[in-house]
């Protein structure tokens, strides 16, 4: 039996896909052809004020990833022994909704708690305390990239614990493993392969949040490369500099990317294992207490912000402010738009999942794969300023931009949640691949069949919540939408800030009471859908 | 009913764009032509008036337009655009891209500082600080006396990215010059935070973050005149305030050069002039106080209007910036 027979067809989507991508990626850059400056460059990289700039945004950025994922961590350990109680997976989907609503959303969720009229320093005023005004500067950089970032990382490592074998876990049991030896010998080479790449992602969306540092940030003093290349973009115009400092930003982003991403390490998996993760039986009483604590604080930090600005906004609207007809037309356009690169995006992820498993086990290139795999990650290291304006450059001599706004929009968006859709179904599609790949070669099982008999059963659930993930993120986006959207073309974060633009801030409520409850019922909605019948 | 009219519209999307002739494309900012925004109902009133078909496009801010119509240069689509401000000015017209008009402005309530003939203004407002009078008895009359008092948070937002965050720079500016820092190193500790637009900094406000936000001398009609509720007022500053105007101008390159005139000369007409104050809620630029709505006549007044010419603003900002970047750094 040849293991290593080739299918020459899987090769191709994954291809295909890449090219894609890249060539998207092209167009951007080829926008800014005529701004690149090698002497300028120079001149920022010798300048102190860009300098402190990077300094501080890898600092702000490494800090958020580290603290993000240190917090996710024990969270996710304690909650994957409570999987099989449906309280805690719906938490778990809520903890979600942290990671995919608009950024301004999660910041007025943020500030809702922490701010300085939040619920903290209101209930410091009810005891006879101060006005608390803790948030603003790097505690609340932090705060609000932890608050969007772990749930991530806490989602992917749970998917990751799904691997520890069961054997492992008989033996740690026989022997009496302290919780520290559990987790240093079991659970951390579990978690490791998945965890860096996951960070890599977290760094990178940290690297550029714009929004968080500005508002949070309290002041110039924190300041990252992204406002210096908009101020140069928007403001002065200054297009070389922009592009200069955009350069720059790529070279630092991927450089530290690739340092965290070469952490990682391929996990060992036993073969023919059918694996399933098992809950550990001692839960004593001294333990539960212990997790539950856990929980709660778990529930604290990322759920009641979130939760507590659905509450405030649905109290604070009116029939009239939910009857707009704007809102219903936003509302439309995000479900079309979102479901639309949604789709897209869990289509081209598995493409290049396909090409990356075969790569990877018949032909034992991994280099290949890993290039893809990056292929499909470039993009959040991009500065999303520059992104927007340089396709806007490329296209508009060959296209009318307003006219073809919803295919920008849908492909920009499949782009951007390709990372996220790799990161989430990657592991699990890749681990099942591996596992029964002598068996599809034994019977000759291969193509749809193989996909649609085989694998996709083992996957689906992870699928699921691809799927919710980049429908949901796709709605939320704010970016693409507001430099392509025209008159007609709203959506629901586009419709918010319209409303806070105008004095509205009722029906700016609305449509984040709207925003959220329609994040909330898909995400739910799809997980459903996906769910494993035998659960 | 709504799903035919959401089928319009994919109809609309999908059909080529219908010939150029007859159709004013007009660049705009996003809050113009929300519902809630004065273009909806200038369409209405213009389209009956011209016999033609007015496009607004709106895009997120007034920097936004001009920064897109720099990218399109000579091929842009735009006939006219809508919403710059005076701080912008000398910036859109070294690009000689904007065409000089032929209207008398000299019925307008401010025409000193636009003998070019090349922008229109609209509308206008003066920066000043809003605050909450339920909670706030007596409130700063000056700058001077704002840093001095220390209880006082303020939200402002930043000049590197929102026109009026580079209009209290220049406001300070124009009132304390080269002393400007003293200033910023004063307000420095009741900055609650710098937001980037507008928008999320007043929204913070009024869910009660801080006791100030730095808007317009015209905010409090809004809450008097849609909510009812007359409590939000703005600090006047024996100082003075700075104005801000917002113009609109034709492009050179516009294939409907008359249509172009003609909505121009629409836009400071007294019908276009009316909506303005309740939708814009900013002064008309027409002196008449029958165009008024009531809440305006209960704003402060502003008699010392404040102003830095554009070219001087075009030439010191970058310096400025940086300035106040380390005046908030320190």
């Amino acid at each position: 039996m040849n293991l290593r027979l080739k299918n020459y067809n899987y090769i191709l989507p994954g291809i295909f896909t890449a090219s894609i991508i890249l060539l998207i990626i092209t167009i951007c850059l080829y926008g800014f052809r005529k701004y690149y400056n090698l002497d300028l460059f120079i001149n920022i990289i010798d300048d102190s004020y860009v300098q402190r700039l990077v300094i501080f945004t890898i600092f702000q950025a490494g800090l958020s990833t580290i603290v993000s994922i240190l917090i996710a961590i024990p969270f996710a350990l304690t909650i994957s022994k409570y999987l099989k109680y449906t309280f805690t997976r719906a938490i778990l989907s809520l903890a979600w909704l942290a990671f995919v609503s608009p950024v301004i959303i999660g910041v007025f969720a943020i500030i809702n708690i922490h701010g300085a009229s939040g619920w903290i320093s209101n209930i410091s005023l009810f005891f006879g305390g101060e006005r608390l005004k803790y948030l603003y500067g790097l505690n609340g950089i932090i705060i609000a990239h932890i608050f969007f970032n772990a749930p991530f990382a806490m989602r992917n490592i749970l998917i990751s614990l799904n691997n520890t074998p069961k054997e492992l876990l008989k033996v740690s049991s026989q022997y009496n493993f302290s919780k520290w030896d559990m987790f240093r010998v079991i659970q951390w080479p579990a978690i490791r392969a998945n965890l860096f790449p996951t960070a890599a992602i977290i760094f990178s969306l940290c690297f550029t949040s714009f929004i968080v540092v500005l508002i949070l940030g309290g002041g110039p003093k924190y300041s990252i490369l992204e406002v210096a290349i908009y101020y140069s973009l928007k403001i002065e115009f200054d297009i070389d500099r922009a592009v200069s400092l955009g350069i720059l930003q790529i070279f630092t982003a991927s450089l530290l990317v690739l340092i965290i991403v070469s952490f990682s390490k391929k996990i060992i998996i036993e073969p023919y294992t059918k694996i399933k993760f098992q809950i550990i039986s001692e839960i004593s009483a001294k333990n539960i207490l212990l997790d539950i604590l856990v929980l709660i604080i778990a529930i604290l930090i990322f759920f009641i912000p979130i939760i507590g600005l659905l509450i405030s906004a649905i109290t604070s609207i009116t029939l009239s402010n939910i009857l707009n007809p704007d809102l219903g037309i936003s509302l439309f356009w995000s479900l079309v738009l979102g479901m639309s690169s949604g789709l897209l995006s869990l289509f081209f992820s598995i493409m290049l999942l396909i090409t990356i498993r075969e790569l990877a086990i018949a032909y034992r290139v991994k280099w290949v794969g890993k290039l893809l795999e990056l292929s499909g990650n470039i993009i959040l290291i991009l500065p999303p300023v520059l992104l927007g304006t340089g396709l806007f450059l490329s296209l508009r001599n060959y296209f009318n931009v307003q006219e073809i706004a919803p295919i920008i929009i849908v492909t920009i968006n499949c782009l951007t949640t390709i990372p996220f859709v790799l990161r989430i179904l990657g592991p699990e599609y890749l681990r099942i691949s591996e596992l029964h790949h002598k068996l599809f070669i034994s019977y000759n099982i291969y193509g749809l069949v193989r996909f649609h008999k085989y694998e996709y059963p083992h996957i689906k659930q992870a699928m699921g919540i691809a799927l919710a993930v980049s429908v949901t993120l796709s709605i939320g986006d704010l970016g693409v939408i507001s430099l392509f959207g025209s008159t007609e073309i709203k959506t629901l974060p586009l419709y918010i800030y319209q409303c806070l633009g105008s004095y509205r801030m009722n029906d700016a409520a609305a449509g984040i009471a709207v925003l959220l409850s329609i994040t909330l019922i898909i995400i739910y909605g799809i997980e459903y859908l996906f769910r494993n019948i035998d659960d | 009913m709504k799903k035919i009219l959401l089928l319009l519209i994919l109809i609309q999307l999908i059909m080529p764009a219908y010939a150029d002739e007859g159709k004013l494309t007009v660049y705009t900012y996003d809050s113009f032509v929300s519902d809630w925004g004065p273009g909806p109902i200038l369409e209405e009133i213009f389209e009956k008036e011209c016999n033609c078909d007015i496009e607004f496009i709106g895009l997120t801010d007034a920097v936004e337009i001009l920064s897109r119509v720099r990218f399109e240069g000579e091929n842009t689509k735009a006939d006219i655009i809508l919403g710059l401000d005076n701080n912008l000015l000398y910036e859109a017209k070294s690009t000689g891209l904007f065409a000089k008009h032929a209207l008398d402005l000299s019925n307008l309530v401010i025409n000193d500082r636009f003998d070019d003939n090349t922008f229109v203004p609209y509308d206008y407002g003066y920066f000043s600080f809003i605050y909450d009078s339920s909670k706030i008895d007596s409130p700063p009359k000056s700058f001077e006396e704002l840093i001095k008092s220390d209880n006082i948070s303020v939200i402002i937002q930043d000049p590197r990215t929102s026109t009026p965050g580079l209009g209290l720079l220049l406001w300070i500016k124009s009132i304390y010059g080269d002393e400007s820092d003293k200033i910023w190193q004063g307000l420095k500790d009741q900055i609650l935070t710098v937001t980037p637009g507008w928008s999320e900094a007043y929204g913070l406000f009024l869910s009660g973050e801080s006791d100030m936000v730095l808007s317009y001398t015209t905010s409090p009609a809004y809450h008097i005149e849609v909510e009812g509720i007359n409590k939000y007022k703005a600090a006047k500053f024996i100082e003075g305030h700075y104005r801000q105007i917002e113009v609109a101008a034709k492009l050179l390159n516009t294939d409907n050069n008359k249509l172009a005139d003609l909505f121009l000369d629409f836009l400071i007409s007294s019908e276009a002039q009316s909506v303005l104050p309740e939708t814009q809620w900013m002064y008309p630029v027409l002196d008449s106080l029958e165009l008024l709505p009531d809440s305006f006549t209960k704003l402060i007044s502003v008699e010392s209007p404040l102003i830095i010419e554009s070219k001087v603003v075009s030439k010191n900002r970058s310096m400025w910036i940086r300035e106040w970047e380390k005046n908030l750094s320190q």
